[in-house]
């Protein structure tokens, strides 16, 4: 098996490791992955990732580190590199594919997506799961799915405008409030309250929770409670937002 | 009918979110089981058999878990995958949701309580979650253990 040079294969672990805490990964996963392709690959790579720093060591004298950044989701790219590391490890991939396809990935962050109306409509059914519990009539099911899809293009739209990271669903929790007030102050449903609790399910931060409990069994507490925090943040935000509508109106 | 439109409408709010956290399409219909059949016995506890909500969060939990476990072994997904989406639909929005509401119409002694309650729920998800795990890998090692003993002999 030919050997990357130590350049080469510090490069590509950053950018392996780069691209996983940016689709979401927990941090334990990404250092094992890594550590795994530096063994196919034949070399001995320790790596220590925290939410904002991916620190990699290769054969004991080279180090490196790359700056990462919180947020964004994409289970896709975490299936694609997983599935490429297996393959790599079975050696059905030979290393210069590897780097090849890492390169692309890391070239437009990015792979196969869903168009947005399909994630809009996804977003629809989320928010009807919650209507089940509390017994509603069946055209609560209706209003909760075209104000869930509503609240989540907010949210989508803004996001994609603005850096500002709470704002987008601030507004988004806001409108949300301000929906339901409107339909019951037009006496088509009789409380707003189960549309609301519906309507922001697609915003909840699912993701962030997750990671922060698997990461704090696995005793990672440092980047655990790093998005602890921001999950907090994140539902504060929505909760704010639906509250300033209350208290406005 | 009451139980079909829950197994249809929690299966259809996990391959919802997996559709927003973009999760690979291969993985739909394995998300689309565990949603449906962690959510179905999740309402069946709570409406039907009025058990403390703990313990029906609990359960559903570790449905997810348990599926978790064997789907991710099975088709070589990450566990993660299949757990976010299914796991939206337990999330205590409701009570998270009070918890604001009190707060903003002044009662405070109800807000605390149910803060208190979301705080009690999440735990127990998470608990629900990590128990299929947790005794897979005991398992594994006994087994590591046994099977050492009996080579050493």
């Amino acid at each position: 098996m030919e050997q990357l040079a130590t350049h080469d294969l510090s490069d590509l672990c950053l950018k392996t490791a780069y691209l996983l805490v940016n689709g979401g990964a927990e941090t334990y996963r990404v250092e094992d992955t890594v550590e795994r392709i530096g063994a196919s690959l034949g070399s001995d790579v320790k790596c220590y990732v925290t939410v904002t720093a991916i620190f990699i060591e290769i054969n004991h004298k080279s180090y490196k580190f790359i700056k990462a950044r919180l947020g964004g989701t994409n289970l896709q790219m975490i299936d694609e590199i997983n599935t490429m590391s297996r393959q790599l490890a079975v050696k059905t991939m030979t290393p210069d594919e590897f780097r090849i396809h890492i390169d692309h990935l890391y070239k437009y962050k990015r792979t196969a997506d869903f168009p947005f109306t399909i994630k809009a409509i996804g977003a629809g059914f989320v928010s009807m799961a919650p209507m089940l519990l509390f017994k509603m009539p069946l055209y609560y099911f209706i209003y909760c799915f075209f104000v869930g899809i509503i609240g989540y293009t907010i949210s989508y739209t803004l996001s994609k405008l603005s850096m500002l990271p709470y704002a987008d669903l601030f507004i988004a929790g806001f409108i949300i409030a301000l929906l339901g007030i409107i339909l019951k102050s037009l006496g088509l449903v009789t409380q707003y309250h189960t549309i609301i609790i519906g309507a922001i399910m697609p915003l909840v931060p699912g993701v962030a929770i997750t990671n922060a409990i698997r990461e704090l069994v696995m005793r990672h507490a440092l980047s655990s409670m790093v998005k602890f925090l921001d999950s907090l943040l994140v539902a504060s935000s929505i909760g704010f937002g639906i509250a300033s509508a209350l208290i406005i109106f | 009918m009451d139980i079909f439109l829950n197994v249809v409408l929690g299966g259809l709010s996990a391959i919802g979110f997996s559709l927003i956290t973009n999760a690979p399409r291969r993985a739909a219909g394995i998300i689309g089981i565990t949603g449906a059949l962690s959510w179905t016995v999740f309402y069946i506890l709570k409406n039907y058999s009025h058990m403390n909500i703990l313990i029906a969060n609990y359960v559903g939990a570790f449905i997810i878990g348990i599926l978790a476990y064997y789907f991710a072994r099975m088709y070589h997904l990450p566990e993660n995958i299949i757990v976010i989406p299914c796991l939206v639909n337990l999330v205590p929005g409701g009570n998270a949701y009070r918890t604001i509401l009190y707060m903003v119409q002044s009662n405070y002694s109800g807000s605390i309580n149910q803060g208190l309650q979301t705080f009690l729920i999440a735990s127990f998800i998470a608990i629900g979650l990590f128990t299929t795990p947790y005794f897979a890998t005991s398992i594994r090692r006994l087994k590591m253990i046994r099977a050492n003993r009996n080579r050493i002999e």
